[in-house]
């Protein structure tokens, strides 16, 4: 019998994920989210897109809406599911859809096809839950502007007022819930919405909003009850979610960096110019 | 569209110290269903789809409610609700636990100047123009004005 001993891994020094504004990518940067998606899609197991979506809505439905649990639960799904996107892309970095800056559904989630040609991935999904499949639709679709709700760009300036987090929550999750009910279609409805690529982004959004709440000096903590809370399916707890940079993510607006003094091991991920 | 016209609701006696705000919560609302659009008027029982989303017609807010959609797993998948069993069962609450929802009102509230009570109307409407519209889109068990002083 041979017996190989394993090399211990070279320690790496943790690398934070910079997730960018869509409306900020450079055309690298968007390729390789597009290339993210593409091989995430084409994963038919625990890895890829499907198994991802499943966890929103059908079949799994581990979302959490309209109570405390809202917040911390898709911030940790956000997470895992921009693992699964640096599994098959190492730089790729979640980019969030500015809802009050644009009217409009940003056009890397739009047009047609990318810039070599081929299918945008990003304009819509295929739906494949697991389990009988005869009745699903067969790929996402948006009906914009079909619902009788104002659609974007929304003023933040009551939600950013909050001053508890119940309060805060709940305004954000109005604003959430009108955008995912103005794209509408598959975004429109909890099962399907996480299949349609739109979902990631307008829930970056959200995310962030969380984030730039939780700077200001008024913010407060999901109530001390929920703290211990494990966030299904992956246990993760809701006292874990409330500090992005120990997820090893931030969003910024721009971020430059220089060479120090000495060769960088890793470089921030992300995308930002 | 449905609509629903409450009985009135108590306010602050006028002449008094007021509120310094008012949120108007719908207690035990059923999202079971496709998701939905609610338009809140305060103090217009007339209030219908023609009904301009101003404050001087008693519009308070639009609320639109991403609903769980409709049930695609088998016989039972759908019931309502499951609680906990017993001390050891860890399980989240059901999603489809009915949800409380709540909207600020009080710029709206206030617009009505000295009244000691109110009527809120609301109007329900898919939020989806393609589907049929089911008789009962909203349902809940209690509409509570809640006001701070």
């Amino acid at each position: 019998m041979t017996v190989t001993a394993r090399a211990a891994p070279a320690p790496q020094p943790a690398t934070l994920t910079l997730r960018p504004s869509v409306a900020k990518l450079s055309a690298a940067a968007l390729e390789t989210f597009r290339k993210a998606i593409e091989k995430t899609l084409a994963l038919d197991d625990e890895r890829g897109y499907e198994y991802f979506a499943n966890w929103h809505g059908i079949t799994l439905g581990y979302c959490r809406h309209h109570e405390d649990l809202f917040l911390p639960w898709h911030r940790a799904y956000l997470y895992y599911f921009e693992q699964a996107l640096r599994a098959v892309e190492p730089t790729v970095a979640l980019p969030w859809w500015d809802w009050t800056a644009s009217a409009e559904i940003p056009t890397a989630y739009t047009e047609t096809s990318d810039p070599a040609g081929n299918p945008n991935v990003l304009l819509k999904a295929p739906v494949k839950p697991w389990g009988p499949a005869d009745q699903f639709p067969p790929e996402t679709v948006r009906k914009v502007g079909a619902a009788p709700v104002q659609g974007p760009p929304y003023d933040l300036s009551y939600v950013m007022a909050a001053s508890s987090y119940t309060d805060f929550e709940e305004r954000l999750w109005g604003i959430h819930d009108t955008l995912h009910v103005w794209v509408g279609g598959t975004m429109g409805d909890p099962s399907w919405a996480a299949y349609d690529p739109l979902f990631w982004a307008h829930h970056c959004m959200v995310d962030r909003v969380w984030r730039i709440w939780q700077h200001s000096t008024h913010s407060q903590p999901p109530p001390a009850s929920s703290l211990e809370t494990a966030l299904e399916p992956k246990g993760m707890r809701v006292r874990e979610t409330l500090e992005v940079r120990g997820l090893g993510y931030d969003y910024v607006g721009t971020a430059s960096a220089v060479a120090g003094t000495v060769p960088a091991a890793g470089a921030t991920a992300g995308a930002v110019s | 569209m449905q609509q629903y016209t409450s009985d009135p609701l108590r306010l602050p006696p006028a002449g008094g110290p007021g509120f310094y705000r008012a949120d108007l919560e719908l207690l035990g609302v059923d999202k079971s269903g496709p998701s939905f659009v609610l338009d809140v008027f305060v103090g217009n029982e007339g209030a219908d789809e023609a009904t301009a989303h101003e404050i001087t017609t008693g519009w308070a807010g639009t609320m639109a409610v991403f609903a769980h959609g409709d049930c695609w797993g088998g016989v039972g998948h759908c019931d309502l609700p499951r609680g906990p069993l017993d001390r050891f069962d860890r399980r989240p609450p059901h999603p489809l636990t009915p949800a409380n929802l709540s909207m600020e009102i009080t710029v709206a509230l206030r617009f009505l100047g000295a009244v000691d009570e109110v009527v809120v109307t609301i109007l329900a409407q898919e939020a989806d123009p393609d589907r049929s519209e089911r008789a009962q889109i909203l349902r809940f068990s209690e509409l509570m004005l809640v006001t701070y002083d």
